[in-house]
């Protein structure tokens, strides 16, 4: 090879990977306006429907870049109950987005999901013993305050991630494999009890379990939403960062550490950011099925498998698609609610196995 | 260069390797031989240090491969697998991309992207660049790996400079790289590989094809239920008495006078004995 062709080549490739770059980043800018309209959008809608100028307008007045007389009672239900509910859909679909991403790098398995290193079943598991074994003295501790249950799903959820992760060790090493035969078995005990709960539940309990089984984001408010970001800001950051890692470990466990990655460290990181961002989104709004699952299939469709652009494309998308599915939840039956668990598997359903269809042809 | 001194390794009190000693040079490929189960993968692993080294020493550029860190080894020294399963659908030009994952952090510069589109190049796969690579034949993917761990190892200036010598010396270890690729592919890839030793890469290649090994090896090193048969200058170590020890079975070997390496052809007057009787039963 010459020095001139070799010069094309370069240059070639040059401008290839920059439009790659460029094409990616195009791609999280396109999502993040989807999302922010979404947002706004779906902000206005309820049973006190707001324009989306007015939505814009009061918001505006609230940051104090514009001035002027806002309508009081708009106002008031836009910042009070809907800002915060559709923020919270935001930063929990988020976190469900990327966190299902991050799990299926660490299985190395597309059919992985949060729920297998058994989060979901132990913040269940808590919460419903809380429920049918009436635990509200627990509530009534001046530390606890309201957030009594939340705080002991996430116990819930961190002490059963920490048991698969435990018994998933060989000569103190987390074996991925083992993890989802651990993960697995933990699921089946914890679901277990829970079942067993349920069946010495009355009528009451019978309900509040259902509803805080299918999720629902309708406790949303600014406290609770306080807690939520100062929880999910570790992962949403961290996690991002460990996007070349999870593209080595693809290749398998053997060949990421020939690439220099230290494959120990790498998963204790996932596991534990993967906890708390899955442990404290349960805690607050319940186990939300198909996100963590689906968003990232339906992301790697769209960018590819690189997991520098699949872990932010996924939060992004898991966000929107949250925001619309809480939309339907509140709005459907109102003045009813539909949980939102509900929503996010009938609307994402088809659409993903639209995508499937299409894909294959 | 590579230093083995003495090394064991056993799993469960079964010994694997035993008393494993030799020390090779930079600048040549070697052949590591022997039957299943002879201990050749478990050496290969203890050398690229995806398994710890019980007992013994293994000593790379004159230094202690413990004391290497791993991201310190993976600028110097690459792996080809025997067996590559890839999680996610990845495109072919990512993949070879990979291998320069240990020498930047968060994004590949141009001298990055040279060397990937180089080594797409020289391994012939520059027009799958595209592609994903599970759409890819077994030959193509494997030479696709290939570029993965060329591209791990070269440095930019070698790319306009084919005697280019990095100061680092650098080890590329290969498992069974021919394994399941065609005649044309099983030179293409050997004759790539063979180049990069006159870069000064010091490689060590499990091979199974005796005449492969006899063509393209500088040295061969034999091995028998984890200890050294023989070691040395490819044609002193692959005379019919020492293949039969590793083996078990004859062979006689023919040179033809185009051909500076002779070529070897088994011949087992038992085995078809044996079987002659069976049929006759």
């Amino acid at each position: 090879m010459n020095n001139s062709t070799e010069v094309r080549f370069v240059d070639t490739l040059l401008t290839r990977n920059a439009s790659s770059f460029t094409k990616n980043g195009l791609i999280l800018l396109g999502l993040t306006l989807v999302l922010i309209t979404a947002g706004l959008w779906a902000a206005g809608l309820g049973a006190v429907s707001i324009s989306f100028r007015d939505v814009c307008y009061i918001l505006g007045q609230k940051l104090g870049l514009v001035s002027g007389a806002v309508n009081d009672q708009a106002s008031v239900i836009l910042t009070v109950i809907r800002l915060p509910r559709v923020l919270m859909g935001i930063l929990i679909g988020a976190v469900l987005g990327m966190t299902g991403a991050s799990i299926q790098g660490l299985f190395r398995n597309p059919l992985a999901d949060p729920g297998l290193i058994g989060i979901s079943s132990g913040a269940s598991l808590f919460a419903v013993s809380m429920i049918v074994l009436e635990l509200h003295w627990l509530s009534e501790w001046q530390m606890l305050g309201l957030f009594g249950m939340s705080i002991m799903s996430f116990v819930g959820a961190c002490l059963t991630a920490f048991g698969v992760y435990q018994l998933s060790k060989v000569e103190g090493k987390a074996s991925v494999s083992n993890m989802l035969l651990a993960g697995i078995a933990i699921n089946a005990l914890c679901g277990a009890i829970t079942g067993l709960l349920t069946y010495l539940a009355n009528d009451a309990q019978l309900r509040s379990i259902q509803f805080w089984g299918l999720g629902s984001l309708g406790g949303a408010t600014w406290e609770t939403l306080q807690v939520g970001a100062i929880g999910c800001f570790l992962p949403l950051v961290a996690i991002p960062k460990l996007g070349k890692s999870l593209n080595a470990f693809a290749l398998g466990e053997g060949q990421a550490q020939h690439l220099g990655i230290n494959t120990k460290r790498l998963k204790v990181q996932l596991i534990l950011l993967t906890t708390l961002g899955v442990g404290i989104s349960v805690a607050l709004c319940g186990t939300i099925g198909f996100v963590g699952l689906v968003i990232p299939h339906i992301t790697r469709m769209l960018v590819g498998s690189d997991h520098r652009i699949v872990l932010p494309a996924s939060a992004l998308m898991g966000a929107i698609l949250l925001t619309f599915a809480d939309l339907i939840s509140r709005t459907i039956v109102a003045p009813a609610e539909l949980p939102i668990g509900i929503v996010t598997a009938i609307v994402g359903t088809p659409s993903f196995i639209a995508i499937l269809i299409k894909n294959r042809r | 260069m590579i230093e083995v001194q003495n090394i064991n390794y056993s799993i469960n009190k079964r010994k694997l390797l035993s008393q494993v000693s030799f020390d090779f040079p930079s600048g040549k490929l070697l052949a590591i031989m022997g039957a299943n189960g002879a201990g050749k993968s478990t050496l290969l692993k203890v050398l690229s240090k995806e398994l710890p080294c019980q007992e013994g020493k293994v000593r790379l550029a004159h230094r202690n491969l413990n004391t290497y860190r791993s991201d310190e080894l993976a600028q110097i020294r690459a792996v080809l697998a025997q067996q590559n399963t890839l999680a996610f659908e990845f495109k072919v030009d990512d993949l070879v991309m990979m291998g320069r994952y240990p020498h930047f952090t968060s994004r590949p510069n141009a001298q990055d992207r040279a060397i990937v589109e180089y080594c797409l190049n020289q391994t012939g796969v520059a027009h799958l660049a595209n592609r994903t690579v599970h759409t890819l034949s077994g030959g193509e993917q494997q030479r696709v790996y290939l570029a993965k761990v060329m591209a791990q190892l070269l440095d930019y200036e070698s790319l306009f400079d084919k005697n280019y010598r990095s100061e680092q010396l650098k080890y590329l270890f290969l498992d069974e790289p021919v394994t399941g690729l065609d005649l044309f592919h099983q030179q293409q890839l050997l004759t790539t590989v063979k180049e990069l030793t006159q870069r000064g890469f010091c490689v060590v290649a499990i091979l199974h094809d005796l005449n492969l090994a006899m063509q393209f090896a500088d040295s061969v090193l034999l091995l028998k239920k984890g200890k050294i048969v023989d070691y040395g200058v490819t044609q002193k170590v692959l005379q019919p008495d020492a293949i039969h020890e590793t083996f078990g079975i004859q062979v006689k070997l023919f040179q033809d006078s185009q051909l500076d390496y002779p070529f070897i052809i088994p011949f087992q007057e038992n085995i078809y004995h044996k079987t002659a009787r069976i049929c006759q039963v």
